[in-house]
């Protein structure tokens, strides 16, 4: 069970930090065009809602998203196997891998914990939200219909709509016919515009993703530009005299900013100053305004829509390359490289004779020069390769060894490992390369000869 | 003594009953249901209440009024002119009528209320 919501959160994890590239860029578009109309703000924060909705997109060189996977996730939720090619090979190296395996890096100890808080604090702000819509179903069953879908209530402030699928529009009493009017526009507006769908929509996200700051500052900002393009809808035809009226309306109903709400927003809440500055001295934007918008729009979406290529799906990754060594039996010389930073990883070499383990060790005295003999299971302290860290072992294979490197590494940067094995000093370099970038990847690393293969295949056929 | 508060949504139930006290739950249900649009309970929820208020009374299935609908607007404005005015009627009407000139129909009228009232007195 934890094991989902650990998976389930690391994956929100990096969508959401994906999805807070294109909030940032959203809140400097929003400052640059602050004359544009609303209703486009609105669609470009379904950009952002889009991405943090669909965990994969499609692929594009343009991708300015730095990294789909900056938290990289293993697939923990697969069994941990390989495929090397060879079934009862593979069978061994897993049985190995098994034991070694373990979850216990640091920074995914604490996704781990936070997981459960994520889950916590999803489940507070959902119950938050179903309470409050009880409340307010409750409330305004106490009302008397007035026309239309409008209803007189007891106790408002502020009118506001009710209701999913037939929403209602609750006034509060004393409101004057004229004041009514320019209400009534308004609020049948945000229902023509869907407004009370797509603001229920912006706060399941936030439960979501609360624990992201850039999304609450983009919900709060999406409600605004909600109000404002409702404003606009509203006011497109009204002369300077009924703007004026609209704009008293909207002053006698504006009470402090109460806490955000998940459901209906009042008449007069959010944002009345700039609302009523705005509904002054609006003017209709000019056309080249709103196709530079729309053209913004389209290259933000084809840019931060798109991952970058080769990202790695958000699953994790195993690699595992096998190499074929020429020799009978012989001495093993390995030297395991690392060029460039590197987090924490955890280095196991181990030997497989078919049957059993020979050995396995995890290396951590970063200068050992380590003569591999007895087994012994996990629990040592990790590796810490950094720039220039090389770690030299040496053991003897025989015929019909398999004989292994594991890296398992994980962290932010950049590492490249180099593994040379020669055998008995002959020149027979082989070279395996293990790339890390920003990801977590488990290198394996399997040398083997032609014995290994008859013996693992004709002998120990599980 | 009775709470003399009542919200505009609860003074249209108000005006229901009062209009048809003595009556049934039954039918003061289907009344609101009519004319308010009102559930089963919402009804009974707003009569608990404004019997609690010591409006009316629910008694054997039957709605009462313990106070009638002038009475009720008399108390309350009573009640407001000893907020807002210190009890001053005089105050009350000064504040109420400034800016506007009281037509001979009007002073006619509040002339025959005092007569009243001094007969009474």
């Amino acid at each position: 069970m934890t094991d989902v919501v650990f998976y389930i959160f690391s994956v929100l994890l990096n969508m959401s930090i994906t999805a807070g590239w294109i909030i940032l860029v959203l809140l400097a578009l929003r400052l640059i065009f602050r004359r544009a109309p609303k209703r486009l703000l609105c669609d470009l924060w379904g950009l952002a809602a889009l991405r943090l909705l669909i965990p994969v997109s499609f692929q594009s060189k343009f991708s300015f998203v730095p990294s789909t996977q900056t938290v990289a996730i293993n697939g923990i939720l697969e069994p941990y196997s390989i495929n090397l090619g060879f079934d009862s090979i593979n069978d061994a190296v897993d049985a190995i891998l098994e034991n070694t395996d373990e979850f216990s890096y640091d920074i995914y100890y604490w996704i781990d914990r936070l997981s459960f808080t994520w889950l916590i604090g999803m489940c507070v702000l959902l119950l938050l939200a179903l309470v409050s819509y009880i409340q307010i179903r409750r409330s305004v069953r106490e009302s008397v219909p007035v026309r239309d879908r409008i209803y007189l209530c007891d106790g408002l402030s502020s009118p506001f709509v009710f209701g999913l699928f037939r929403p209602k529009i609750y006034i509060p009493a004393g409101t004057g016919d004229n004041e009514l009017k320019y209400v009534e526009a308004h609020e049948k507006a945000h229902i023509r515009r869907l407004d009370h769908i797509r603001k229920l929509f912006a706060y399941l996200l936030l439960c979501v993703y609360w624990f992201h700051p850039l999304v609450w500052i983009a919900y709060i900002l999406f409600c605004r530009d909600v109000e404002g393009a409702c404003d606009e809808y509203v006011i497109n035809k009204y002369d300077d005299a009924q703007r004026a009226d609209y704009s008293e309306a909207l002053l006698r109903f504006s009470s402090p900013s109460k806490n955000i709400r998940a459901c209906p927003v009042a008449f007069g809440e959010i944002g009345v100053k700039a609302r009523i500055r705005k509904i002054l001295y609006y003017k209709k934007p000019a056309r080249t305004l709103i196709a530079v918008v729309l053209a913004s729009a389209a290259l933000l979406g084809f840019v931060f829509l798109s991952d970058p290529v080769n990202a790695k799906s958000v699953l994790g990754t195993l690699n595992a390359k096998y190499v074929l060594l020429n020799m009978d039996s012989g001495t093993i010389n390995a030297e395991l490289t690392f060029h460039g930073i590197s987090g924490r990883g955890k280095l196991v070499v181990f030997a497989h004779d078919g049957a059993k383990t020979i050995y396995g060790k995890m290396i951590t005295d970063t200068n050992a020069i380590s003569n591999i003999f007895t087994a012994s299971k996990t629990g040592e302290t990790y590796v810490f390769p950094s720039i220039f860290d090389s770690y030299r072992f040496s053991a003897s294979m025989s015929t019909g060894e398999l004989f292994g490197v594991l890296f398992d590494g994980c962290e932010f940067f950049s590492v490249q490992g180099e593994l040379y094995a020669d055998i008995d000093g002959r020149p027979g370099k082989e070279r395996l390369l293990m790339t890390m970038n920003n990801q977590r990847q488990r290198f394996l690393s399997v040398f083997l000869n032609d014995g290994t293969i008859s013996k693992f295949l004709y002998e120990f056929h599980p | 003594m009775s709470d003399l508060r009542l919200g505009a949504v609860e003074a249209r139930f108000a005006d229901i009953v009062w209009t048809n006290e003595p009556l049934a739950t039954a039918l003061l249900v289907k009344l609101c249901e009519k004319e308010l649009q009102w559930k089963r309970t919402t009804t009974y929820t707003v009569l608990k209440r404004l019997c609690e208020r010591g409006i009316f009374r629910l008694d054997n299935g039957m709605v009462t009024a313990l106070i009638c609908r002038d009475e009720f607007y008399a108390k309350k404005s009573a009640e407001f002119v000893n907020d807002s005015f210190q009890g001053s009627l005089p105050a009350f009407f000064a504040a109420f009528t400034s800016g506007k000139k009281l037509s001979q129909k009007e002073i006619d009228e509040l002339q025959e209320m005092i007569n009243d009232l001094r007969g009474k007195s």
